[in-house]
């Protein structure tokens, strides 16, 4: 098969597809509880704003890099904000990445041994899922994108798991919408940009897409718009069910929410939905492991990302049993959220206005 | 080559079947189905529970078929590690049905047990909620006349009780909403004991204020309660009717087919008041007298005959609640919390409740009147 790209490359679909898959991860376990601390009952709009946002903030992210179609990360970089700027930026992107990928692994574990293998040492699940991850990158984008391509039809599952609790739920939680004042709601969306991270990659992979098109504007947007109402609905359907006052004292609400009725077939609900969420996870892990690779492999100019893959790896495993316990890992994690405000907020900001000032020529190097 | 393919791929999914060296069979653990709370009769404040655990015993040759385990102690977790001494396999939660309390265990407060269940991954939320009359270990160990299990028989008939529409329907998850929720204090259904041995009675409710116990009330009170929280589904409910020169009382019942209940707040000279409609549909099932009660006029009168009944014993529950209790078991307060943030105190607002005035207004539609005329 014909192969521009050494790492391999990905349709515009299957760049849509990584878009949602990214952002769907660990974040959904959490999001209603921390959005609602601040927001209270109007979490939802909360999450609904911060979706809109970021949409507008993919579209700027599109917006720039098709000017550089040729060009990948720390090129179009080099570029826009100078040389070292770029390189600082790229290994600034390459940890981010690697402690983003083992933040991910953790979650996962923790909801492992939570709820299925809870007898198994950490250390064991850490090694097979950082493997795993490895074998997933190994080969290239390619199959990330392939991997992430077949998981797409789980979050189907994830979508009608909305409805399972529906029964329970009561709409005077959700009243008065818009009582909790626009300044709650705003720093609300704070706190869910976490929830939503992921989607930056796109300015890694971007370069990577085969059939670039003048639709990717729109169907990224859309991607982005889609997560959204899914998070959205996700958001409000747990506060109808809880309504803020208990939601403060949930730990995982998607988990608690699935536990709210008895359902006929499936007694157990939450590992049903723990199963196909593993999935989705590692999906997310592939990709954003795969990303630091990538930006390593053109840092360091060397032949193949998938080295890097096996250098990280048993870093990835020692930072995964870092934290102590979970509150630990969500104080770790509220860290790669700022991380996320850098690279999914303020460098694509950054990049759109050079982009205006400087153009869109690019450097022409070759592509690595 | 491809057999070597072949056979990787063997071991492959050999190492996925390794994932079952720890399995437990079902028949190598103790699974509970219910749970009863109780103040322990002893003077000792060490352990001043006594946890009660009921579940089948499996084995064909065992003597019983179901069997109970108590235990005194500190809290729900420390019971677990004592009554894990005196079992014989490994003790599982995560099928409990229903956790009993004991009425002395209930007024002392819940939800310092709650925390335990709440935390358990797999401890069902779901699991229902009751307060038997005396105490749990006395029910748990009651061999009701259609179920092997009391828990399994309790666990149906709270359910039947709330279809129809006579006692709450509490679980875990619930129980624990309403506790964190300003504005509505818990309800868990009741369980007392009939005259006749063995028959357990599932229609009084159990009202709370937080996590302790203050009251309980019965029959057409604990109806009138779910009709006020909105939760009107099934069941019969008996009015008199009066009919002239007749030397017996003449009854009309209705059975109820659902309803809803509208709550709208608002400040009147700085009072809060609140009207509270409730529309109940039903349908004829017994008019007592004679007269043919095939007359769109005669329902009309049956109708209102109805709801002044129901509404009398709204207003005589809502009056234990304002003036003898002074704790909202309906939840006004969620609603004025809603519309008056400004007047809603969290802290205090069981006596703002108290203060405030109600006004019911219920509307009874017979829809069908059967198939005689």
């Amino acid at each position: 098969m014909y192969r521009k790209y050494a790492n391999g490359e990905i349709t515009a679909l299957q760049s849509y597809i990584i878009i949602i898959s990214i952002m769907i991860g660990t974040g959904i376990l959490g999001l209603s509880r921390v959005v609602s601390d601040i927001a209270q009952q109007d979490a939802w709009i909360s999450v609904l704003l911060n979706g809109i946002f970021i949409s507008i903030i993919m579209a700027v992210i599109i917006h720039t890099v098709r000017k550089y179609p040729e060009d990948n990360f720390l090129q179009y970089i080099s570029y826009l904000l100078s040389k070292p700027i770029a390189y600082l930026v790229t290994i600034a992107y390459i940890i981010y990445a690697t402690l983003a990928t083992a933040t991910i692994i953790r979650f996962l574990l923790e909801m492992i041994r939570t709820w299925l293998l809870e007898t198994t040492p950490m250390a064991i699940l850490s090694l097979i899922l950082v493997l795993t991850a490895v074998y997933m990158v190994k080969n290239g984008l390619t199959i990330v994108a392939r991997f992430n391509e077949v998981l797409f039809f789980y979050l189907i599952v994830f979508i009608l798991l909305i409805l399972v609790a529906l029964p329970e739920t009561q709409l005077i939680n959700l009243r008065p919408v818009g009582g909790s004042g626009i300044k709650s709601i705003i720093k609300g969306a704070i706190p869910s940009f976490y929830a939503f991270g992921g989607y930056e990659v796109i300015l890694v992979y971007y370069t990577y897409i085969s059939d670039k098109n003048t639709k990717i504007l729109k169907y990224s947007v859309l991607s982005v718009l889609s997560v959204t109402l899914f998070y959205t609905i996700t958001v409000a359907s747990q506060i109808a069910l809880f309504g803020p006052d208990e939601l403060s004292r949930v730990l995982y609400p998607s988990m608690n929410y699935l536990r709210a009725v008895d359902f006929p077939v499936f007694e157990r609900m939450e590992l049903f939905f723990t199963v196909f969420w593993s999935f989705t996870v590692i999906g997310t892990m592939g990709l954003q492991f795969f990303s630091g690779c990538l930006l390593s492999q053109i840092v360091f100019k060397t032949k193949k990302a998938a080295t890097f893959a096996y250098i990280y790896a048993p870093i990835i495993f020692m930072l995964t049993l870092y934290p102590k316990n979970t509150p630990h890992l969500v104080e770790l994690s509220s860290y790669i959220g700022y991380m996320n405000i850098f690279f999914g907020l303020i460098l694509p900001l950054l990049l759109f206005i050079m982009s205006l000032i400087r153009g869109g020529k690019g450097s022409n190097e070759k592509s690595v | 080559m491809r057999k070597v393919y072949k056979i990787l791929l063997v071991s492959l999914c050999m190492l996925v079947v390794s994932g079952c060296w720890d399995q437990k069979d079902l028949e190598k653990l103790l699974i509970v189905y219910g749970v009863g709370i109780d103040t322990s009769l002893n003077e000792s404040t060490d352990s001043p529970y006594l946890i009660t655990i009921g579940f089948p015993t499996i084995i064909e040759d065992a003597p019983d078929k179901k069997m109970e385990y108590s235990t005194p102690a500190k809290s729900l977790a420390d019971a677990y590690d004592r009554l894990q001494r005196k079992a014989y396999r490994e003790i599982s939660y995560d099928n409990t049905r229903l956790i009993v309390f004991g009425e002395e265990a209930a007024t002392l407060g819940i939800i310092r047990h709650v925390d335990a269940m709440l935390r358990a991954p797999l401890f069902p939320g779901t699991a229902r909620f009751a307060v038997v009359e005396g105490r749990a270990i006395d029910l748990l160990s009651v061999v009701p006349p259609v179920s092997l299990f009391v828990s399994t028989f309790l666990f149906e008939s709270i359910q039947q009780s709330n279809m129809s529409t006579s006692a709450p329907f509490t679980t875990l998850r619930r129980f624990h909403n309403e506790f964190n929720t300003k504005g509505i204090e818990p309800i868990v259904p009741y369980i007392t004991y009939a005259a006749e041995p063995g028959i357990i009675y599932v229609g009084c409710t159990a009202l709370f204020q937080g996590d302790k116990l203050i009251e309980v009330i019965h029959g057409n009170h604990s109806r009138a309660l779910l009709i006020l929280r909105g939760e009107i589904k099934n069941g019969y409910y008996t009015a008199k009717y009066q009919v002239e020169n007749e030397e017996l009382d003449n009854f009309i019942s209705v059975r109820f087919q659902g309803g809803k209940s509208k709550i709208r707040t608002e400040v009147i000279d700085g009072e809060l008041n609140i009207n509270h409609k409730i529309s109940i549909n039903a349908i004829l099932s017994e008019f007592t007298d004679y007269e043919s009660a095939f007359d769109s006029e005669k329902l009309k009168v049956f109708e209102r005959a109805v709801a002044e009944a129901i509404k009398r014993d709204l207003q005589s529950t809502l009056n234990i609640l304002q003036k003898t209790l002074k704790n909202d078991n309906v939840g006004y307060g969620r609603y004025v919390r809603i519309k008056h943030p400004e007047i809603f105190d969290p802290e205090n607002w069981n006596e703002q409740f108290s203060h405030m005035n109600i006004h019911l207004e219920v509307e009874v539609t017979i829809s069908e009147v059967g198939i005689t005329h």
